[in-house]
């Protein structure tokens, strides 16, 4: 996602051993953009806040701008002001127990005036998907309680096994009522055809997103772990837009030009890790910046990969209703350890990181078992460190840097 | 000042309880959260039974499970682990109520291949596609029920099952709101004792234990006639809509409440009395609780014994009232706003569970209503084990000194 420059500048050594995309100066044009887009629709009445697994194309359908509060704190975790921030939310009597994302937030409403880019704009809706995880109502429900802004959400179950009938029927009526409180709540009739063209616009995005991941199987790795942080602001941010397309188009370009000049996103390919879960935004350069200069790159990761599923055409709101509800987070622990045995086999991985995240339950908990099974079937070491996303108070540099240390012994 | 009450000994209690069904060769099912229809399981003629924290128990979760688990499940696992949780023919987890319990399912699978695990999802919004989605989980829990575990559905000891249920129901809702209107009429920590009972092993005997006390409640609210306004007042509780004038016998007196989610009510029953003891003030109750494992269960509506059964146990599931892993903090809030007034509360001990979500986002919205209402309250984190209970009982008699005095 997009963040500011690191605020220290890096020594030589770390820039020589990774190499900076061109496409990041059209990301950070692409991305301050779309915040001044955001504050124009907030102006006009027609902001949502939307949660990252949201089925955004119907919102977009209604000309309705979607802000992302997950996006703003991996910005303010960027920044480093995450204990700032979330020290506001704490202020409030929200537990230092909470998400980080959610406390930075809250904080944000709180205290703009101390938040990076004064904070988001403030909404008109907040559409909220717990397919991603349970935390996001009580989140967006406290959201509501501070900005007055009504609460729609798009209940979708976790999934066991596969997609029954009844689970499917009660997704699409939940996108029908989406569709009943966009309409009342931004005063805009339904139309179809524009649905359908967000779904075109928004998977042809993804398949260029998909497509630059991709890539990363090819040896050197064209992008690191950090590049695709960055990368995938749009795929959260702008899907269903345009501009994503354009951004894609020129970020896949690249990447495509570095595979077929065997240009590695660092200097010295020696060691290829799989990571798991959201980074430390606050230490991004920094760890995997460091990791670069004894040649380890991560060509895969289990979160960027999220937003891989196009819309299939057909019955539009039964498509949304199966891609929506079959992202892997929603499918279980066994889903996720599929996923990662298959990154790892078809990126030719030696191991992998496990970030345990304090603030990401779902995300989270059952690494412990993860670590153990996908030894067990691949036969690669992975190790687990622990610290947050946003709040750097739960997180030592240190201490995950040995830990990755004592990997990297067990497979150099 | 009296001898302090033991936690332990009423786990001991409930231990004895399971033991008496497994030596009578019931079947137990385990369950966790609250909402889970033991009218099913009846059904199947399996014994659902409330699983607790175990406060004794040393941590042995760490090699599964990290810290930031929330505390009941972190418990529930080492318990397990440990093989201390009793015999049980399967566990059934809540899905879609709160991650860590979602994720404990697949972790639980996992480490303990051989156990049965089931799964109940539930919607977090309330309307007819979610009782439709609701209805059909049910009934494939039914199927596995049948499948998995080999015993088949019973129209006749559902409906066996439904009665039992409703008749619970009924007489925990005839206490509960008893004690609003005198909260000396039966303390607290009996009423809450009650009730685990029943979820620790539904049968006629523990259904008749609780009758027995809403019998006499009913007979003193009679002499004092203060029936019609109990019956007005149950009335109001189960559809939102609590009524404008309660007769209060004592309104002197501090009202005090407490509030959490899947907190012990047992538990911090006792070390509220225990507080109460430590600070003189024996006379001291609580009048209303609005915890999972009390109010949100016992004010939920019994399933409607025509119809589809199915349909009838999500209908009753869904109209559980105030329950934070539901949409609808406004309606919670508003529900708060009328129980603060209506109720005529002065105090409030809110609980909040380590790592528990839905308990801490409510937290700041109750507070903010609290002060609102000029609400003298006490905010209490808690594990389940209660393991800081020394500096737990000092907060609970710091707040009762304070209140009393005021």
């Amino acid at each position: 996602m997009m963040s500011p420059e690191p605020t220290s500048k890096p020594s030589e050594t770390i820039e020589k051993a990774y190499r900076k995309l061109n496409s990041s100066k059209l990301l950070r044009d692409t991305m301050t953009l779309h915040i001044l887009n955001t504050k124009q629709a907030s102006q006009d009445s027609r902001l949502a806040w939307v949660t990252s697994g949201f089925p955004v194309e119907i919102p977009v359908a209604f000309d309705v701008t979607a802000a992302y509060p997950e996006q703003y704190g991996a910005i303010v975790g960027s920044d480093k002001c995450g204990p700032l921030l979330c020290g506001f939310a704490e202020e409030l009597g929200f537990s230092q127990e909470l998400c980080s994302y959610a406390r930075s937030s809250i904080g944000s409403i709180q205290r703009p005036e101390q938040s990076p880019l004064t904070g988001l704009p403030i909404p008109q809706a907040l559409l909220a998907c717990n397919n991603i995880c349970g935390t996001v109502l009580p989140w967006y429900e406290a959201v509501s309680e501070m900005t007055g802004a009504p609460v729609y959400l798009v209940d979708i179950p976790p999934l066991e096994g596969d997609q029954s009938p009844h689970h499917l029927a009660y997704v699409k009526s939940s996108l029908e009522g989406l569709i009943d409180f966009l309409s009342q709540t931004f005063n805009r009739d339904y139309d179809q055809e524009k649905l359908l063209r967000a779904a075109e616009v928004s998977n042809e995005a993804v398949n260029l997103w998909t497509r630059a991941l991709e890539a990363c199987r090819n040896k050197p790795s064209p992008l690191n772990c950090a590049d695709r942080f960055l990368s995938m602001a749009p795929i959260v941010s702008l899907r269903g837009t345009q501009q994503a397309i354009s951004f894609y188009q020129a970020f896949l370009a690249e990447v495509e030009d570095r595979v077929k000049n065997g240009i590695g996103a660092i200097v010295d390919e020696q060691v290829r890790l799989l990571w798991d879960n959201i980074p430390p935004w606050f230490t991004i350069y920094n760890f995997f910046n460091t990791l670069a200069k004894r040649g380890v790159v991560f060509p895969a990761d289990s979160y960027t990969h999220a937003w891989s599923a196009s819309i299939p055409r057909g019955q539009i709101l039964e498509s949304i209703a199966k891609v929506y509800s079959n992202v892997y987070l929603n499918k279980g622990l066994t889903a996720k350890i599929d996923k990662m045995c298959t990154l790892i086999k078809d990126y030719d991985l030696e191991g992998f990181v496990l970030f345990s995240v304090r603030s990401c339950k779902r995300y989270s908990l059952g690494q412990m078992i993860t670590k153990e099974e996908i030894t067990r079937r691949t036969g690669v070491p992975g190790v687990i460190i622990e610290g947050d996303m946003v709040d750097s108070q739960q997180y030592s540099e240190a201490q995950a840097q040995t830990r990755v240390e004592a990997l990297l012994e067990m497979i150099v | 000042m009296s001898r302090p009450i033991s936690y332990d000994s009423l786990i001991t209690q409930r231990r004895r309880i399971i033991q008496d069904q497994i030596a009578d060769k019931s079947e137990l099912v385990g369950y966790i959260y609250p909402h889970t229809p033991i009218e099913l399981f009846l059904a199947h003629d399996f014994t659902p039974t409330l699983l607790w924290a175990e406060p004794a128990l040393t941590g042995a979760y760490e090699a599964s499970l990290q810290t930031f688990c929330c505390a009941y499940s972190r418990n529930l696992f080492s318990q397990r682990a440990k093989q201390q949780l009793p015999s049980l023919k399967a566990i059934v987890f809540p899905g879609g109520t709160c991650d860590s319990l979602q994720n404990l399912g697949d972790v639980w699978r996992a480490r303990f291949p051989d156990d049965s695990v089931l799964r109940l999802t539930y919607p977090v919004v309330n309307d007819d596609a979610a009782l439709t989605y609701l209805a059909e989980e049910l009934r494939d829990l039914s199927n596995h029920l049948e499948v998995i575990l080999g015993s088949r559905f019973s129209m006749k000891k559902y409906q066996q099952a439904a009665a039992l249920v409703a008749e619970f129901r009924a007489a925990a809702q005839f206490i509960s709101v008893a004690r609003i209107l005198q909260p000396s009429i039966f303390p607290f920590l009996e009423y809450t004792r009650l009730i685990r009972q029943f979820l620790t092993a539904p049968t006629a005997q523990s259904l008749q234990k609780i009758e027995e006390v809403a019998t006499q409640m009913q007979d003193e609210l009679r002499k004092n006639q203060l029936l019609p306004i109990a019956e007005a007042l149950r009335y109001g509780l189960l559809t939102g809509h609590i009524p404008d004038q309660i007769n209060l016998q004592s309104k002197g007196e501090p009202r005090i409440m407490i509030m959490g989610g899947m907190v012990d009510p047992v538990g911090i029953a006792v070390h509220f009395e225990n507080a109460k003891s430590s600070a003189n003030l024996e006379e001291v109750e609580i009048a209303f609780d609005l915890l999972s494992f009390t109010f949100r269960t016992i004010f939920t509506k019994a399933p409607n014994l025509h119809g589809d059964p199915f349909f009838e146990m999500a209908q009753s599931i869904l109209s559980a009232p105030a329950e934070p892993t539901q949409e609808g903090l406004r309606a919670r809030l508003g529900f708060l706003d009328q129980v603060f007034d209506k109720l005529y509360i002065t105090g409030l001990i809110l609980c909040e569970q380590s790592f528990c979500d839905p308990d801490q986002f409510e937290v700041p919205d109750t507070l903010k209503l609290a002060e609102k209402k000029k609400l003298f309250t006490v905010r209490v984190p808690l594990d389940p084990e209660f393991s800081d209970r020394a500096r737990l009982e000092g907060r609970l008699q710091s707040f009762l000194e304070t209140l009393t005095a005021r």
